[in-house]
């Protein structure tokens, strides 16, 4: 039906088709007014990429079962009048044995904690996740508790009610449902949480804020590379 | 979850998650190998880790208990997987690569006095009351861990009983138990409510112990201390690879040295020479007249050849430098030792000044979060091209064939043999058994929480790198990192100081007096000395910790008899810079894979224009004119090999690199937490 489904998922940019024309630019973009940093996490095979893409890209792969290739995607919104480049970071696979590394709940102003709402299990990983983003995460992060996959409403295990009332636990947790498949819920999920960091963030700070000085040692660029074509191990 | 198994085959497997082995992984896994990246630990990184404070405590309990580990060998599980034509080489368990651990407490083991009466956790603000607990809890109870299903559930089962949790060393030097932690209304409320505009505060009180423990979260700990050269092989790989994007990073503000009986800055470019009380006019004329010709001594060698076969030390006498300028440059500058070939020297020191002014005043670079965050960086990398990853999971044994006398797979801890063509392995993993040597060089290091910085200056936000001339010339000199809260390294109001050395003794016999020197010790925990005493003046030592460290650095293949696919990974090296685990990584890449390049940078995606930009702007060098061209080509050649970013865009980093070289000492911005 909607031309998004079995396309092709692309590892890195989005389909270059669609793309080329909107990033040939002559003027370059007004430069971001904030760079958010947001990570997405969850057990194995409950959507996080899917989502991701669904909401940079909009496009959805149900064939592909594994992160391969995914480093992160690049999102610019406008929001309160402010242009925000919104970086979301993938885990890269490394959930599928329990070893995503402390390093990548650093520097995330927004975590997307994502379970799949017909699969018990990955709702109960969400203690483990947890105690990883106290650990680690920046103590102002905000976070965003996401019941995935609500196209299969039949083969619900989790309720809503269920969901609440663990985010209701924790201190300053969003919580929704959504569907990257039917494209249900995804634009609102990010521009929510964005919404929430900024709220957070003092008015006036410019993105180059130098916070003491940090570095980063070369020029971000405006779109992430074009990574090579997933190994097709997974599937 | 039910513990899923692995692919039984892979192109390269690696056992160990250290810097050198983590490049490797990147590097083999960007050009399109399948790679299994295994470490045995629940943490990344292996000896190059870094640990928050409670972190750091699991990791010497487990220290200490590996001491009286039996090994029991589960032979019989691996035995059926090996056939004919095949032998197995065991692997080792064990993990002897620290030893003599110390751990001295001098902060005061009192409860920490508060205002108002303490409040039981679960009194206060129910919604919130368990998420504090779970942190606590999980503070105090989990090493730097990736917790498995198993965990979680213990976890959740324990009691608010703190007190086993909190694992104490036993050779702390009072044995008086932590009390649970508890917070008052009044604390509690400003750790929720506070924006990150309000300043700390306790930032006069005495630290106490109790404090470190319920802070733990905000130290980072490294195992090893060191620095990146801006212009050496780590953060070119970095920058190559594209690797430094998934890091952030801080200067070092300042070089200081010890010198009698005092802390002094060490000056080190143009203005700072010309700026400096420490050195007398003619001094400072030596000085600049000796490092401008460090700066191209290849294109002069008329001046030095006589002395190629001599020490550096010597050739510096025989400039006529002064015993002052002479320390400077070996400890401070060259940072070599009294062995340290004149050639050699030379090189070091036109590095030094090469690297001044690329990204600030000084040459050197650290990581937000500390160093144990680079061989995550580079496992990621690994991981986006398709690596798999597995921590607590190790080798049993490697499964050679005995024709060709290559392994062609390896067994893991669960019993799953799992083929592939190259092995890549951390030194310490191998047995004894295969290793042709088992005399090693040692390296001391002791960490320090201290309560001020050695040198106080208007910014108390500041890295500093000092270093101390060995009281003999047959001693190392010792190298010490001053890092600061804002490095993310410890808690705001303390500072987290490393010290390291070449080892002659136990660490604490090489550097015990040099923390006497620049410290305060008490010999009471939580005793502040008298007023108007000279050790007033000095920071106070909170906390500290020696160890040694085997240095593998010397160790090459014909150390090992294993076989010819077998790549093993020394471990970190005494100095101060990364470079020696770079180049063994492309080293062991290129046996793997000769004909495939080292990290190339990503690919441009073909449908993206942009404009050339304008090479970064570059601070205060040493030679202001060489430096800033050869910079202009360097960023030319950045720009066509990465993709580059709309001209907006790229400025903005260019004006933070300008505003940094402006701005005078760091302020402590009103977000830090």
């Amino acid at each position: 039906m909607e031309s998004g489904f079995g396309v092709q998922r692309r590892a890195g940019g989005g389909s270059p088709a669609v793309g080329a024309s909107q990033r040939r630019r002559k003027m370059p973009p007004r430069a971001a007014d904030y760079k958010l940093q947001v990570i997405i996490i969850g057990s194995r095979g409950v959507g996080k990429t899917s989502l991701m893409e669904r909401y940079t890209d909009d496009t959805f792969c149900e064939a592909c079962k594994s992160t391969v290739g995914v480093d992160f995607k690049i999102k610019t919104v406008e929001l309160r009048g402010k242009k925000i480049r919104l970086q979301i970071w993938d885990t890269a696979g490394q959930e599928r044995f329990n070893s995503i590394t402390s390093a990548y709940y650093r520097g995330a102003k927004g975590i997307v904690l994502v379970y799949d709402i017909t699969k018990q299990e990955t709702f109960e990983d969400l203690p483990k996740w947890m105690k990883m983003i106290d650990k680690y995460a920046s103590e102002d992060a905000e976070l965003l508790l996401v019941g995935n996959k609500l196209d299969c409403e039949s083969d619900r295990a989790i309720s809503r009610q269920q969901a609440e009332r663990f985010a209701s636990r924790i201190s300053g947790m969003r919580f929704c449902e959504a569907s990257a498949k039917d494209n249900f819920n995804v634009d609102e999920i990010f521009l929510k949480l964005v919404d929430d960091i900024l709220s957070k963030m003092p008015l006036e700070v410019p993105s180059k804020e130098l916070s003491n000085s940090v570095l980063s040692l070369q020029p971000e660029p405006e779109i992430p590379p074009e990574l090579p074509p997933p190994r097709m191990r997974c599937c | 979850m039910a513990a899923e198994e692995l692919p039984s085959q892979f192109d390269v497997v690696i056992l160990g998650t250290g810097l050198t082995e983590s490049v490797i992984a990147a590097a083999c896994s960007r050009v399109g190998q399948s790679v299994l990246h295994l470490d045995r630990r629940n943490y990344y990184a292996g000896n190059w880790a870094s640990f928050s404070f409670n972190g750091l405590l699991s990791w010497i309990e487990e220290y200490k208990n590996q001491q009286e580990v039996q090994i029991t060998e589960s032979e019989q599980v691996w035995r059926s997987l090996i056939d004919e034509g095949e032998d197995a080489v065991p692997l080792s368990a064990l993990d002897s690569s620290v030893s003599n651990l110390e751990v001295f407490c001098y902060a005061s083991k009192e409860e920490e006095k508060e205002e108002e009466t303490k409040a039981p956790l679960t009194s206060f603000q129910p919604v919130n009351a368990e998420t504090v607990s779970e942190e606590t809890k999980s503070d105090s109870t989990e090493a730097q861990d990736v917790v498995t299903g198993d965990d979680t559930t213990a976890s959740d089962a324990q009691t608010p009983n703190q007190e086993h949790e909190v694992s104490e060393p036993k050779e702390e030097q009072h044995t008086s138990d932590i009390s649970e932690p508890s917070q008052s209304q009044e604390e509690k409320e400003s750790q929720l409510i506070s924006s990150p505009a309000d300043p700390p505060v306790e930032v006069e009180k005495k630290i106490t112990y109790q404090k470190l423990v319920k802070e733990g979260r905000r130290f980072n700990i490294d195992l090893v201390s060191k620095l990146m050269y801006s212009r050496g092989a780590l953060v070119d790989l970095l920058i190559k690879s594209n690797v430094s994007r998934y890091a952030e990073f801080k200067n070092i503000g300042r070089i200081l040295t010890y010198r009698n009986g005092k802390v002094e800055q060490v000056p080190c470019s143009r203005a700072d020479v010309f700026a400096s009380k420490q050195l007398s006019v003619v001094e400072k004329r030596m000085l600049m007249k000796f490092l401008t010709f460090c700066l191209d001594f290849e294109h002069h060698p008329e001046e030095y050849h006589d002395f190629t076969e001599k020490p550096f030390r010597e050739f510096l006498k025989n400039k006529k430098l002064t015993e002052n300028l002479q320390d400077f440059i070996l400890h401070s500058i060259a940072l070599v030792t009294q062995l340290t070939l004149t050639e050699e020297g030379l090189r070091a020191t036109q590095h030094f000044l090469r690297c001044l002014g690329r990204y600030g005043n000084t040459p050197f670079l650290f990581t937000l979060y500390g160093l144990g965050e680079i061989p995550q960086c580079f496992c990621r990398m690994c991981a986006v091209f398709g690596g798999i990853y597995c921590l607590r999971h190790s080798v049993e044994c490697l499964v050679v064939d005995k024709g060709s006398n290559k392994v062609k797979a390896v067994i893991d801890t669960r019993g799953q043999r799992i083929s592939c063509s190259h092995f890549v392995v951390e030194d310490s993993y191998i047995r004894d058994e295969q290793r042709q040597s088992t005399a090693y060089r040692q390296i001391s290091r002791a960490v320090l929480i201290t309560d001020r910085s050695v040198l106080p200056s208007e910014s108390d936000q500041q890295i500093s790198l000092v270093t101390i001339p060995p009281l003999d010339s047959s001693a190392p000199a010792v190298r010490m990192v001053e890092l600061c809260s804002s490095s993310m390294t410890c808690m705001p109001g303390t500072y987290l100081v490393h010290l390291t050395c070449s080892s002659s003794g136990t660490a604490q016999e090489d550097l015990a007096p040099v923390v006497s020197q620049l410290f305060h010790v008490s010999t009471i925990p939580g005793e502040e000395p008298s007023e108007g005493a000279e050790e007033r003046s000095k920071p106070a030592v909170l906390w500290v910790m020696y160890f040694n460290m085997r240095d593998t650095s010397a160790l090459d293949s014909s150390s090992y008899s294993l076989p010819s696919n077998v790549h093993v990974c020394t471990g970190p090296d005494s100095s101060l810079c990364s470079d020696h685990s770079i180049k063994l990584a492309e080293s062991v890449f290129h046996h793997i894979l000769p004909d495939e390049e080292f990290c190339p940078p990503a690919p441009n995606p073909e449908d993206i224009i942009y404009d050339g930009d304008a090479p970064q702007a570059e601070g205060p060098s040493f030679d202001q004119s060489t430096n800033s061209e050869a910079d202009k080509s360097q960023a030319e050649e950045e720009g066509a090999s990465h993709e580059k970013s709309p001209s907006t865009e790229s400025s903005e980093p260019a004006e933070m690199d300008r505003v940094t070289q402006q701005a005078p000492p760091d302020t402590t911005p009103p977000s830090e937490e």
